[in-house]
């Protein structure tokens, strides 16, 4: 496309097969001018990225890495779609970089046979070549160009060798213009049949016009068409009912003339392939015969062994975890800090009133106490990055696979499960590696059941106000740390039931098959990984932004409104004066002691009027309103309340329960935690004078909060990753009914023992 | 096409056996995938075609099996088998190429 002015941007597409550096070399030619999305429609990650070569602008499109290109979802199709140019946000790719590992030579050009198939300048990244050559392995690059026709760059992504011979080549290609096909992967009459279709469907499609160049389907398609089980495919041709018909007809008359011919489908793809790749590559590639053992298998024989490995595994989970946990909390002291100031900020500058309270409680109380968990889903992050770059997480996915298949999954489902005990959100946008549909939905469905982080809070308080301090089976064991460790296993054994369930009812299956390449073990790039955090972050940082944001504005008002009587508070309000005015003589007259006794009472005083008016607000009524449902439970309103009030994020409830129980919104630190806890102790209902709770209360808090669904951004992200409303929906219900449930009988053994 | 496999004795046979059969260090050359046709395709495209030699390098469920140079984790079970043959003769039968 040769233009007499500024030319366009030049499109670059990136494919390869999944372990071929592809995203490394990505992360090199676009630097950190790259930005994710998503194709409208599915949940394949769009990702583009900018450069500049020789004065022109190229647009990069990073496609994931896949071993075909036979579309077996919709998911896969998008990839077929944006190569032929027919996905409408993005423009045809002028030229197609084709990554291929040099170790693995073969199955990758099983793929590059594929791509060579859709008419356009390929380009060959040659990667791995050092892992080749390590192995023994030696290739003659320069015959390979000769049978393959298309240039072949090795490139070492991560030291920054052969990016300029690439650009170099690409640039040369896109001058070229397109790679011719080649027609000799396929026997003749394989061939025929693929151009029989081809002229048929051609002459349905709308008539030519003078000088036009007839459109018919292009070939790749109509070969696809062939070759491929399923009949969304004909989606592509656009084709009228009558058409549509008479072509599955001629499709199968087709295959069956083929099957009799000796080439039967689909067999007839990968033994065509896989005899055109031992072609092209005869004489070319020296592999030496006996194979000694190479680093990754003698890691493997440590790391894939049934006991040592899983140890290790177990190992590797643990400091990773008290990693999140730990290093965590300086920035999150940090963000703590910066909110507080901006919360600060707010409070000084705007007078006492409604709108002051939306900023203070509803947009930054609600958007803050949810990037509290940033660095914990950025540190997250970067540790399961880093073990799935260097090939470790494969080895987890292996050893984890024999106990997930007990409840229907694969080991597949272990590392987005795994993740969502630090926060689901990253743990259910890790289960796009899960090919099955059905599976990945289950694991989506049961990761929000982990334990997240924001679950802790909730323990702690309960715990901590409520289950003694007592040592069990000869001090050995904490009766505080084992209610804790007993929340965390209620949330995994309700899961794996859940899982169990699910994939015997709604999302039937079989087991999925396990096949699962163990990629050799190799040094991580940083690069990579600070890009893929990034995005991840980013993209958590979007949602805070805005359903948190919309939610915790409602959830605000139904707290704010409507507001209380003066009636009701006229005594609190007078004494609340009386006590100001003495406040400032007693600092005006530099007493001390008394401005921090008055002080102290002025705060009992406001926390006493956030109390009535939380009484007062619709929350508040919704609360008594509920209160037959949760009585069985050993709640009263306002627990029922505070368990309302925390549905757009679990861990408010703690603060909702410093306001309903008078003691101010403040108790995230220890002192403030204190006072909630007596205060918690010394609450009484009121017909009877009991205290409100007992073990069992607190029992059936922390295994509602541990099986709940009380957290929008989840719901959030399962609408986007399944691009539905039904499954979210699904996903509130049955949680809540399970909490419910389960919180139900906590408290009633709990009664029954005596606790 | 399935039937009973027979109990094998010995090491070499030109008889089909399942290729998680084999011990751990043990060859085989692949003859045929049968089970569901999607999986089946994917274990062909991953160069578990006829002729392909595999290595078992951790036996069990899932297995470890080395194709050429590519280590795959594998589960094979009811949806998918893959037929192989331990004799070194046997693997001449098949005409197509080995992926190395």
């Amino acid at each position: 496309m040769a233009n007499d002015t500024v030319p366009g941007p030049l499109t670059v597409t990136l494919i390869g097969n999944p372990n071929t550096g592809k995203s490394t070399l990505f992360a090199a030619l676009s630097g950190v001018n790259q930005r994710v999305g998503n194709y409208p429609g599915v949940t394949v990650e769009k990702k583009l990225g900018e450069l500049e070569f020789q004065g022109r602008k190229w647009l990069l499109v990073d496609l994931p890495g896949t071993y075909s290109l036979a579309p077996r979802s919709p998911d896969e199709m998008v990839t077929v779609d944006v190569l032929l140019g027919r996905q409408a946000d993005l423009p045809p790719p002028d030229v197609v970089i084709c990554v291929v590992a040099a170790n693995n030579i073969e199955r990758n050009l099983y793929f590059f046979s594929q791509i060579l198939e859709l008419g356009l300048p390929v380009v060959i990244a040659l990667t791995m070549n050092d892992l080749a050559t390590a192995e023994g392995m030696k290739i003659d690059i320069a015959g390979l160009v000769r049978r393959l026709g298309v240039p072949i760059v090795p490139i070492h992504a991560r030291r920054g060798d052969g990016l300029e011979s690439l650009k170099v080549a690409v640039n040369q290609a896109a001058q070229a213009g397109t790679a011719s096909l080649s027609q000799d992967i396929f026997p003749e009459a394989f061939q025929r049949e693929v151009e029989q279709l081809q002229s048929v469907i051609a002459g349905w499609s709308k008539p030519v016009e003078a000088g036009e160049k007839p459109h018919g389907p292009p070939r790749y398609l109509v070969e696809r068409r062939l070759l491929d089980a399923g009949v969304h495919e004909n989606r592509w041709f656009a084709l009228n009912d009558t058409h549509e018909q008479q072509l599955n007809l001629l499709v199968d008359e087709a295959r069956q003339r083929l099957a009799t011919a000796g080439c039967r489908v689909p067999e007839i793809e990968t033994v065509s392939r896989y005899q055109w790749v031992a072609r092209q590559t005869a004489g070319l590639i020296e592999i030496p015969e006996e194979m000694g053992l190479t680093t990754t298998d003698r890691l493997d024989a440590l790391l894939t062994h049934r006991l040592w490995g899983s140890l290790i595994l177990a190992a590797v989970l643990v400091v990773m975890f008290s990693a999140v946990f730990s290093w965590a909390q300086w920035p999150m002291g940090w963000i703590e800090f910066i909110i507080g100031s901006i919360s600060g900020f707010v409070e000084s500058q705007l007078p006492e009133g409604a709108l002051r309270s939306l900023l203070l409680e509803g947009v930054i109380g609600g958007v803050g106490s949810v990037i509290i968990f940033l660095p914990q889903i950025f540190i997250l992050f970067f540790l399961m990055t880093a073990l799935e770059e260097c090939g470790y997480m494969a080895r987890a996915a292996y050893l984890m696979d024999r106990i997930m298949i007990r409840f229907g999954l694969s080991g597949r489902s272990f590392i987005p499960l795994l993740s969502s005990f630090a926060c689901a959100i990253p743990g259910i946008m890790a289960t796009r590696v899960i090919e099955n549909r059905r599976d990945r939905l289950t694991t989506i469905l049961i990761a929000p059941l982990m334990s997240c982080s924001a679950r802790l809070p909730v323990y702690t308080l309960m715990i901590a106000a409520f289950i003694p301090q007592k040592s069990i089976l000869g001090g050995i064991l904490q009766l505080q740390g084992l209610t804790l460790f007993f929340m965390y296993l209620v949330g995994v054994v309700v899961a794996a039931a859940m899982a169990w369930l699910l994939k015997r009812t709604i999302l039937k299956s079989d087991a999925p098959m396990f096949v699962m390449e163990m990629p050799a073990y190799q040094r991580p790039s940083l690069r990579v990984i600070i890009a893929r955090v990034l995005d991840r972050s980013l993209d958590f940082l979007q949602n805070a932004g805005t359903i948190i944001f919309a939610v915790s504005i409602v959830m605000w008002g139904a707290l704010y409104y409507p507001r209380s009587s003066p009636e009701a508070s006229r005594e609190l309000s007078a004494n609340q004066s009386r006590l100001e005015a003495s406040l400032d003589s007693a600092r005006a007259s530099g007493d001390s002691a008394k401005v921090a006794e008055l002080e102290g009472e002025l705060g009992d005083i406001e926390s006493k009027l956030a109390g009535i008016q939380q009484r007062n607000s619709f929350l508040g009524r919704a609360g008594r309103l509920i209160e037959p449902f949760v009585k069985p439970l050993g709640w009263d309103w306002r627990i029922g309340s505070a368990v309302i009030s925390s549905f757009p994020a679990r861990e408010v409830v703690v603060a909702t329960m410093g306001v309903i129980f008078d003691v101010g919104a403040d108790v995230e630190d220890e002192a403030g935690q204190k006072r909630l806890t007596t205060a918690m102790r010394a609450a009484t209902w009121p017909d009877t004078g009991k205290p409100l709770f007992n073990i069992p209360v607190a029992l059936s808090i922390m295994v509602f909060f541990a099986l709940c669904s009380q957290c929008i951004s989840t719901l959030a992200v399962i609408a986007r990753e399944t691009q539905s409303w039904q499954w979210p929906l699904f996903s509130f219900i049955y949680m809540t009914t399970l909490a419910y449930v389960f919180a139900l009988a906590a408290y009633r053994c709990g009664m029954l023992l005596g606790l | 096409m399935m039937t009973d496999l027979p109990v094998i004795n010995h090491d070499e046979t030109a008889e089909g056996i399942s290729l998680m059969m084999l011990r751990p260090g043990q060859t085989g050359c692949v003859c045929d995938i049968v089970g569901d046709s999607k999986l089946v395709h994917r274990l062909r495209e991953m160069g578990l075609c006829c002729g392909a030699e595999v290595k078992m390098i951790r036996s069990g469920s899932p297995c470890i099996i080395g194709l050429g140079r590519q280590r795959l984790g594998v589960r094979l079970d009811e949806l998918a088998s893959v037929i192989v043959k331990t004799s070194t003769d046997a693997c001449r039968e098949c005409q197509v190429h080995t992926p190395r």
